[in-house]
Order: structure tokens, then sequence, then C-alpha cells
């Protein structure tokens, strides 16, 4: 394995944000507040970068006028006009949030309402394309919960709120632990193989 | 004014987003770049704003603040990572990344030990004792030690399901072993549970999300039509 | 099985072979009766012998006619007997004659033995060397003579009459080439120039057979001479319209075998395209004068000689010098002349001139100029090579080649059909489903009706959140992260304004966040929308919008460190109260962590960064209810992470009516945002519930129906 810069850096940065768990004193913690610090104002360029590239792809798309060029016209004046209105106001200025809730807020909510109606779908196909027990389960449950959220007109069931609660707290917890305590396993096994230097995604 | 200027924005951005039902569609394309541009800007300006201008560029102009090095350490990791795109300084543009990733690695990984594993294996490591007690003495709770087994067993055959490791065999397509077959098949119902909750959460949600578009548009048509 | 000898290259060939698998030379003759020539002899086991007709030919010196077939046109190789008489005439006379220079005159004499018969000078192919060593088997061949004359052409019988009135023919030297030049007695009589002209050039219409005779003289086998026989089956090469000129002069002898009425076509036709310098007497008439020989190079001539004749010749053609009186160069059709090979791998390395110097003097070719040097040895058992072949491309040709290649490399010009969108899927379906779910969600505002019931059972997670506002500390900030996306802030913002017009209601002081560029706005907005009914929140005074936090899980770290350095550096912003700054300066000082999440992985990095970090600073969630499942482990512990939830808008609406909730009515007191979505959330979610229970009977009942047809048609 070369020795290289790049991994004595990664390696170094991990050990001493790790000791930070076991070493509490002052001077670590100092480090460790530089190192955070710089961690944010890295992380926020290369959020930067990334819309940079974006505004790149598309003003090469417009100047070659490739098929589909003006709708990244449209992309483009409002990146621009965004960003202008932004930088010049604030993020908290009534012209900022104005364009946050009258522009961004309508596009995001209607995409959010469009998925109601690709679940639905989706569910109605699943009992026709998979029949199998784990079908049935999940379909049972899905109407369960449903129906237990939702109230119903003129009449209350309690015993569907109740057995709503019961699914989401025990069964539905079970679920969902074994799959938070995977998911943690795997982040602290990939998280280790970066810190012992056996992967370098860093690297090109 | 603005206020109509704003609806009637809303309205035309709500109908364009739904018209997708009805397929791919010229409207549909201009709301999503519309909505690709107002976020990279709204992104852009406020790292530049919230972020760059006050921790970085801001405090050059302090004479004072090149003594700390918050200032002058991230600087130089800024400038080695935009000078990627330079033949020179490629080489060393791997350093910053490598910050980054080393810094975030070390952050998930302690975060993950101390904020999930041990607490959730904490909290499936319970008594499934009935008997409870509490102030009032001691009293049986069935239904609390049925559920509590129910997590255990739950919990345990989950992670049983996602053990993907199998041997090979010859003339035989690689299998579990068999101690964890029963193990997995248990597991495999209670994660069907816990994605039709999933499911029904989501539906949930976006039905919400929904309700907020057609009450709108009904409140404009309401105010326009007589 | 007794193996055959080649008479070209004398190697063993099995006896049933027509032609040499080495030299692809013809073992048998394609002619019926006629026996093979030379190599077409049984080898006996140890021994060579020689056959009877050779032994009796170099006896008598003979000559065999070997044109005869070659006259008639075919493209193959002679007899075998006729070719090794002449051969063995050509033989002797090279031995008399020995290596002669080029355009040299050879030794007046034929080759069919006018004059002295030639001692082969090397390597004699194993025919000819057995016949000299064993003359007893000629001798014991003689009583087979008879019946060997017997089945001799006509013409052969009389040419050998001729020998014997003429004499025996004496050592005569194997012709060299090029060699026979000279004219007079002796010499190769012009239409002996005839077969190899037509070999050079291909087959042509060859004229008729060609009488063996001396100078002037017409053969009396000539005159005798029958037509020849048909030709045979094989197919021959399409004839040429050339003629070789030197036909013309033997037209004379021509004419004294055959009358007028028997001269074949082929004849006449060849006949008539030679050109004819010497006056031809006529076929009948008194022999003409003295033909002159042409020089050897001149038959050496690529149109003249044939071409296994003159391979050992330069591999460019010569320049036809000088081709003398009577001959004329043939001219080849285009087809044949592209197919010509310019250059092969045969053609003799080194200087052009010492393949023609270098005289064979082995084998049948022994005593010729200009023969390869014998390669067979090397190659016994291979396959023959495949010779590139360098045509000699006609401008015709070039240009279709280019045109080909043009087309072949020209990129696809047409305009290429724009790839076929697929198919999108009916829309009939989701248009559906939209329009049924918006009839549900339009029908209680159209009605103005309210027939769902507000939730009568808090859930505990609800109660302990409202539980912890109440008992919050007012000097110290409550921490509000607002850390969802704008998708999901119809439903979050409906439980986040009703927690946070409680916390207004009790007073604490708070302090916004978010990990998301968006989340300082969306915080402005239910600010702007709680302070309508609490003015007395203002910013920097109880109010302390703290911005963006970057970078994620690192973010969170850093703000659980030390959130006002986190998030605002060294500066300060005006007008704020130096004692909720302070107050930020650790993350222990916050009274609550409020997180508003849309995303279980936010909820997780605030439990993971900041909870582990201030653990005694109580954590409250309002998650989307498309994330409760994943969150809700954080809650249901011995040892929670997450100490209160407000999940969706069920939880919203309940939280709402938690303290206005009027008995009587059974409506909350206070409407909320849940309360005014309440009814269409009812009605939606129950026409999805109808949806999907018909939607999977459906699905269900048609897919046994498929089934069941693919069972009965199984």
């Amino acid at each position: 394995m070369r020795i290289k810069a790049s991994l004595i850096v990664a390696i170094l940065t991990g050990a001493i944000m790790l000791l930070g768990y076991f070493l509490p004193g002052a001077f670590f913690a100092s480090v460790r507040d530089v190192m955070l610090r710089s961690g944010m104002i890295i992380g926020t360029v290369a959020l930067l970068l990334g819309v940079g590239n974006l505004l790149q792809v598309h003003l090469r798309k417009i100047r070659e006028q490739r098929p589909g060029h003006l709708y990244s016209i449209f992309m483009v004046i409002s990146l621009f006009s965004v960003f202008a209105v932004v930088v010049l106001f604030g993020p908290a200025h009534p012209y900022s949030v104005w364009v946050v809730s009258e522009i961004q807020r309508p596009l995001e909510i209607g995409l959010m309402g469009l998925l109601a109606v690709v679940l639905l779908l989706a569910g109605v196909r699943l009992l026709f394309r998979r029949q199998a027990l784990g079908t049935l389960v999940f379909f049972l449950t899905a109407f369960l919960v449903l129906l237990g959220t939702a109230p119903l007109p003129f009449i209350s069931l309690p015993f569907l709120e109740g057995l709503r609660n019961w699914i989401a707290q025990v069964p539905a917890v079970a679920g969902a632990r074994g799959i938070i305590l995977g998911v943690a396993l795997g982040a602290t096994a990939t998280g280790l193989r970066v810190l012992l230097g056996f992967d370098q995604p860093y690297e090109r | 004014m603005s206020d109509v200027a704003a609806a009637a924005l809303g309205f035309f951005l709500t109908v364009a987003i739904l018209s997708y039902v009805l397929g791919d569609n010229v409207l549909f394309r201009i709301a999503a770049h519309l909505l690709i541009g107002v976020t990279a800007g709204y992104l852009a300006a406020v790292a530049w704003q919230s972020v760059l201008w006050p921790q970085l560029f801001g405090r050059m102009l302090n004479l004072m603040a090149w003594l700390d090095p918050a200032l002058w350490i991230p600087l130089i990791l800024v400038l080695l990572m935009i000078g990627r795109s330079t033949p020179r300084l490629s080489v060393l543009s791997s350093v910053p990344m490598a910050f980054l990733v080393g810094l975030a690695a070390a952050v998930a990984v302690g975060g993950a030990l101390t904020g999930t594993l041990i607490p959730q294996v904490a909290a499936t490591a319970v008594s499934l004792s009935p008997l409870r007690q509490s102030s009032g003495g001691v009293f049986f709770d069935l239904e609390g030690a049925l559920s509590n087994l129910i997590i255990l067993v739950g919990t345990v055959t989950t992670l049983a399901y996602f053990h993907f490791g199998a041997r090979p065999r010859a003339g035989e397509a690689p299998a579990r072993p068999l101690w964890v077959v029963p193990f997995a098949r248990v597991g495999e119902i209670f994660l069907a549970v816990a994605f039709g909750a999933l499911y029904a959460g989501a539906l949930t949600a976006s039905l919400t999300a929904l309700i907020d578009r057609v009450v709108f548009v009904q409140q404009i048509l309401e105010r326009l039509l007589p | 099985m007794a193996d055959v000898r080649c008479p070209m290259c004398g190697k063993p060939n099995a006896e049933e072979a027509e032609t040499c698998r080495y030299c692809q030379a013809r073992l048998k003759p394609v002619g019926p009766g006629a026996e093979p020539l030379g190599a077409a002899e049984p080898l006996a086991a140890g021994g060579e012998t020689a056959p009877d007709w050779l032994s009796r030919l170099r006896d008598q010196g003979s000559p065999t006619p070997g044109g005869t077939r070659e006259l008639s046109g075919e493209a193959e190789v002679p007899s075998d007997q006729e070719a090794s008489d002449w051969l063995s005439r050509i033989r002797t006379r090279a031995d008399d004659e020995g290596p002669a220079p080029s355009g040299a005159t050879s030794p007046p004499e034929d080759v069919f033995g006018r004059g002295k018969p030639a001692e082969p000078s090397g390597p004699v192919p194993a025919f000819a060397s057995s016949a000299e060593e064993k003359p007893s088997a000629s001798a014991a061949t003689t009583p087979a003579e008879p019946a060997a004359e017997e089945d001799e052409p006509e013409w052969l019988k009389r040419l050998r009459a001729r020998r014997a009135v003429e004499g025996p023919p004496g050592t005569a030297p194997a012709p060299s080439f090029p060699a026979p030049q000279a004219t007079g007695e002796g010499l190769p009589p012009d239409w002996m120039h005839a077969p190899h002209e037509d070999l050079a050039t291909g087959p042509t219409a060859a004229p008729g057979a060609q009488p063996a005779g001396g100078e002037g003289m017409v053969p009396a086998w000539l005159s005798d001479v029958q037509p020849p026989a048909p030709a045979p089956v094989e197919p021959a090469p399409p004839a040429a319209p050339a003629a070789p000129a030197a036909f013309a002069s033997e037209d004379d002898e021509l004419r004294g075998a055959y009358s007028e009425k028997e001269i074949p076509d082929w004849l006449v036709s060849a006949r008539e395209e030679a050109a004819t310098p010497v006056d031809v007497q006529g076929l009948g008439g008194v022999p003409a004068a003295p033909i002159e020989t042409p020089p050897l190079e001149e038959l050496l001539a690529p149109g003249v000689l044939p071409e296994w004749l003159t391979a050992g010749s330069s591999p460019t053609p010569p320049p036809i010098e000088a081709p003398g009186e009577g001959l004329e160069q043939a001219v080849l059709p285009p087809w044949l002349r592209a197919m010509r090979p310019v250059e092969g791998p045969l053609a003799p390395k080194g200087e052009p001139g010492e393949a023609e110097e270098r005289v064979e003097s082995a084998g049948p070719l022994a005593g010729l100029r200009g023969v390869l040097p014998p390669k067979f040895e090397a190659e016994v058992g291979r396959h023959p090579p495949v010779l590139p072949s360098l045509l000699d491309i006609q401008p015709a040709h070039a240009a279709h080649a280019e045109l080909l290649q043009r087309i072949v490399s020209t990129p696809e010009s047409r305009a290429v059909p724009r790839a076929r969108r697929r198919p999108q899927a009916r829309p009939w379906g989701g248009l559906a489903v939209l329009v049924i779910l918006v009839a549900a969600m339009i029908v209680p505002g159209a009605t103005g009706t309210s027939v769902f019931a507000r939730p009568s059972v808090i859930a505990v997670e609800t109660l302990q959140t409202a539980n912890l506002i109440n008992s919050l500390p007012l000097d110290r900030p409550l921490l509000l992260a607002v850390d969802y996306d704008a998708a999901a802030s119809a439903e979050l913002e409906a439980a986040a304004l009703a927690v946070l017009d409680h916390v207004m209601t009790v007073g604490a002081p708070i302090a916004s966040v978010s990990t998301r560029p968006v989340g300082a706005a969306l915080a402005e907005r239910l600010m702007r929308r709680t302070r309508a009914a609490h003015p007395q929140y203002q910013t920097g005074i109880n109010y302390l919008p703290l911005g963006y936090l970057p970078a994620g899980p690192i973010g969170l770290r850093a703000f659980a460190a030390n959130p006002w350095q986190a998030v605002y550096g060294q500066s300060t912003p005006e007008g704020w109260d130096a004692g909720m700054i302070a107050a930020l300066h650790a993350s222990s000082n916050f009274s609550a962590i409020l997180v508003v999440v849309s995303d279980p992985a936010a909820l997780q990095s605030w439990i993971e960064q900041v909870h582990t970090a201030v653990p005694a600073v109580p954590l409250v969630a309002i998650v989307s209810a498309a994330a409760e499942p994943l969150t809700r482990p954080y809650y249901e512990s011995a040892f929670p992470s997450v100490q209160g939830m407000v999940v969706g808008l069920a939880g919203a609406e309940a939280y709402e009516c938690l303290n206005s909730l009027d008995p009587a009515s059974g409506r909350c007191g206070r409407l909320g945002v849940a309360d005014s979505m309440w009814d269409a959330f009812g009605m939606a979610v129950l026409a999805a519930v109808l949806i999907l229970l018909i939607g999977g009977l459906a699905s269900v009942i048609r897919r046994g129906v498929i089934s069941m047809r693919r069972t009965s048609h199984e």
C-alpha cells in the first residue's frame, strides 16, 4: 500500500477525532474544534463546487444548443436570480422567504403529492405481481395502519387506533430496530475501513 | 398585488407539476428545471452568505484573525481543493478531500457507536420477566413481557435476515448456513411489518401534501369563479 | 500399393492419383487410352524401371511429337509419353549444345532427335537414368514393343519411320533455353514453337498437329495424318483469339498433311489469326524455304513459352526484343492479364539475371536455363503455399475497388432514425387515482361538512411532549432545529405550529438552526405565522435565528461543542441579547432540543452527534408519518434518546386538541392548520384504503384467472 500524504491526513484526522471520545482534555478539544470548523468550510466549498458543475453542464448545453437547452435556460436564469436575491437580502429576508414559499414550496409539495398516486398504483400492482407471505403481511400491515391513522366517518373505532399503535410500537419497532442496527454496523465498518486506510474514496 | 401574483404563480406551478400524471410534457419540464435552479441558487447563496463569508473570507479582512488556525488551515485546504482543476496542484487536491473523509468517517463511527449501537442494543436487552416493579409494588405485566419478547425476537431475526454470508458448494448455488435459514424467515416477516408501516406512513405524508395543493387550487378557483 | 513418380518433380505419388500432390502436375493423361508419360510408371520395390517406350525411343532416337496435344489447344501437360519423348530430345539437344548465352544460337538440332542425341548433364529423372542403367530392361521390353507400337498414335509411328530413315539420333545435347535459334537441318521445326507459345499465352486455339520434320520438308506422317482425336471432356480454358505468328511458318507443313477439306476448324482459325510473314505455299505444296528458327530468348518471352518453362526466368518479363520474322507477340485477354501474378514467392531472389543463368542439371528440366531450384524436398507433406499475388490491377478494377472502399469507409450518411421513445404507460390508472383522491379531498370543503371525529385518545409520546413543553425553564433558550424540506412542510408545519404555539404560550425563548439550506427560510415562515398570535417574540430578544449549519454530522458535532462558534464564528449580530448569546456558547445551556424532521437520518444525526454530547438536554422530535417507523425505536427504549414525539398530521391534530377540545362538540377549541385539513385527510385516507382494497382484490382475481387459463392450456 503506497503511503501517500492524503492517506496520512485521513488516518491522522480520524484518529484525533476518535481519541476525543476517550480523552476529553482541553488540548484535544481545541484541536478537534479547529478540525471540525475546517471540515464545515471544506464541506461548504464542496457544495459550491457541485453547484458550479451543475451550472457548467447546463451552460455548455445552452452553448451547444443541444436538445432541451431551452429548459436549461430556465434553470440558469432562476439560479442566478435567486442567488442574487438571497445574497443581497439574506436567507431570512421576506424576499428570500417569498421565493421559498411561492416557488420552491409549491413545486416540492406538488411532487410529494404525485408520490401518493404512485404509491397507490404500486400497492395495487404488488398483489398482482408477487403473491407471497411477506407480501400479504406487508399489505395487511399497511391496511391496518392506514385505518388506524385516519379517522372514520361518523364512527370511531378505538380498537383500530389501539391496534395501529401496537403495530407501530412492537413488531414495527422490532423490524426497524434490526434495520437501524444493521445500518449502524455497516457505517461503523465502513468508517473503520477508511480510517485504517483500506478504502481511499478520496483518491481519483 | 403580490398576493395575487404569488397565488397565480403557485397555481401555475401546481398544475404544471400535477400534469405529470398525464405523462411527461413541456409544462412539467419547465417546472422541474425551475425547481432545480431555485434550489441550487438558494443553496449557493446560503453557503456563501452563512458560511464562507462570515467564517472565512470575511475574517481575512481582520489581521488578528490570521492567528487563528481555524482561518488559515481551511483557507489552505480550500485553495488546494479549488486547484483540483490545475495540473500542478491536482496532485495535492486529494488532501482536503482526505481530510474531510477522515473527519466524516470518525464522526460517523463515533456517533454510530455511542448514539445507535449501544443504546439500541441496550434497548433490546430488556427483561422478559412479566413481573415488574414499581413504586406501588410488584405487578404482573404479561403484555409488556410479551412485547419485549416480540421485540427481542424481531430484532435478532431481522439482523439474521441480513446475514448474506454463504459458502460455495459444489454443484449447487451458494446458500445460507442451514441454522440461519429459520431465523431469516422469521426476520422477513418482521421486515414486512416494518415496511408496511413505512409504506402507510409515506402514503399518509404524501396524501397530506396533495391535500395542501388541492385545497390551495380549490381556494384559488373559488376566488375566481363567481 | 505401387507409387507413381511425378514427371515434373520426381516425387512419388499414389497410383490412383491424377495430379501430383506436390507440384500439381498431371500424372495421368486426360485422353482415353493414352499412357501417362514419364513418371506414371509403377515403381517396383527397391528399383526403378524404365518404361519400354522410353527405352525404345532412346534407342531409336525417334522423336516424339509431343506437341500434338499441345497443338490441339489443351492446357494440360502433354501425355507422359509425348512429353518424355520430346523432353528426352530436349535433354539430348541440351547436352550437345551446353549452356548458351541469351540470344546465342543453338546447335542445329531439334528436340526430336534431329542431330546428335543429348546426354543428360545432370541428375536425370529416374526413368531416364534407369533407361541408361538398365539397357537390359529396355531389351526386355522389346517384346512389348510391338504391343506398344500398336498402341501408339499414328503420327508417332510415322515419326518413328522417318527417324528410321534419317538415322538414329546421336547424343544430342539437351536443349538449353533459350536455345533453339539456328535454322537448318537438325533444328526443331518451327511448329515446335507453337506449343510453348500456347502455354505461355494461354489456351489459344492452337493450330493443329505440328509435324516434326526437317526444315522445308513436310513430314510424311503429316501428309497422312488423320484428324486428331476429339478433345477430352475436361474443361479446357477458353481459347484466346491470339495466334502465334510462328504458325504462319508452319502452314506449308500443315498443308502437306492436311487437305483443305480435312483442315480442322481450329487450325483454320489459327491460321487466319496468325500473321503470315512467310508466304505459305500450301499444305500440300512444295515445302517452303527453310524457316529461320527464332532465338531461344524469343521463345522464352512471356508470350511464347509456357510458364512452367519460363518460371526460372526473370520475374519481370523481359522486353520482347526483336521478335524476329514471323513472330508476333500474343495478346493476352484482359481477364487473364489481370490474373497473371506479377510477383510471387517463387520468383527467384537476387539479381534478375541469376535465375536465367542457372542451368538445371537434374530432372526432366535438366539442361534448361533459368529453372527454379528444387525446393520440393523441403515441402514434402506440406500444403502448397498460398501464393500472395500482386495482381496486375486494371484501371477498371482499381476504380471498382476504390468505390467499394469508399462505400465501406464512409460513415452512414443517411439520417439515423431517432431512437424511438419507449411508449409511456397508459396514464389512465394514475389519472383515475388522482381524480378519485381529488374528489375525496374536495368534498368536505365543498360541502362544509365535518363528519370525521377528532382523535379521542392522545398518544403517549404526544402527551410527553406536551408535558415537557409545559416544564421548560424560561431563562434558557429552546433550540428549534428545522430540518425538513419544503416538500414535507405541508405536514410538518401543522405539528410545528401547534408545538411552537405551545412554547410561545409558555414563554420560553427560542433559538432556531437548520442543517438544510432552506431551513432558515422555513423557520422564518414558522415564526412569522406564530408571531401573529405572540407578538412579544422579537428577533435577537427572545428569538435567535442561528442560520445554516453545514456539513451535516460534522457541523452538528461542532455545534454540540460550541453552538455560537459553529454558527457565527467571531461575529455578533447587532442588537442581540448578550445573555442569550452567552447561553449559546455551550449546548448544555439549551433547555430542550425540538427537532422537526422529515427524514429519519436527520434525527439520527441529531441523536448521535448532539444528544450524546449533552444527554442531559431532553430531545423532542416532530416527525413525518413517513419517518415514524425508523425513529420510534429511539423512543421505545428503556433509555430513550427521544423523550417525546409528535407524528404527522394525526399527531398535530391531537396536539392541537390537547388543551382545547370541546367535549360537547368534539372539536378542538382552537382551530389550527391540522384541524383545517382533518376532514380532507380523513376522506383521502379512506379513498386510498378503498383503492388499495378494491385494486388488490382485482389484482388477486386477475392473477388467479390468468393462472387458471395457463393451467388449462397446459
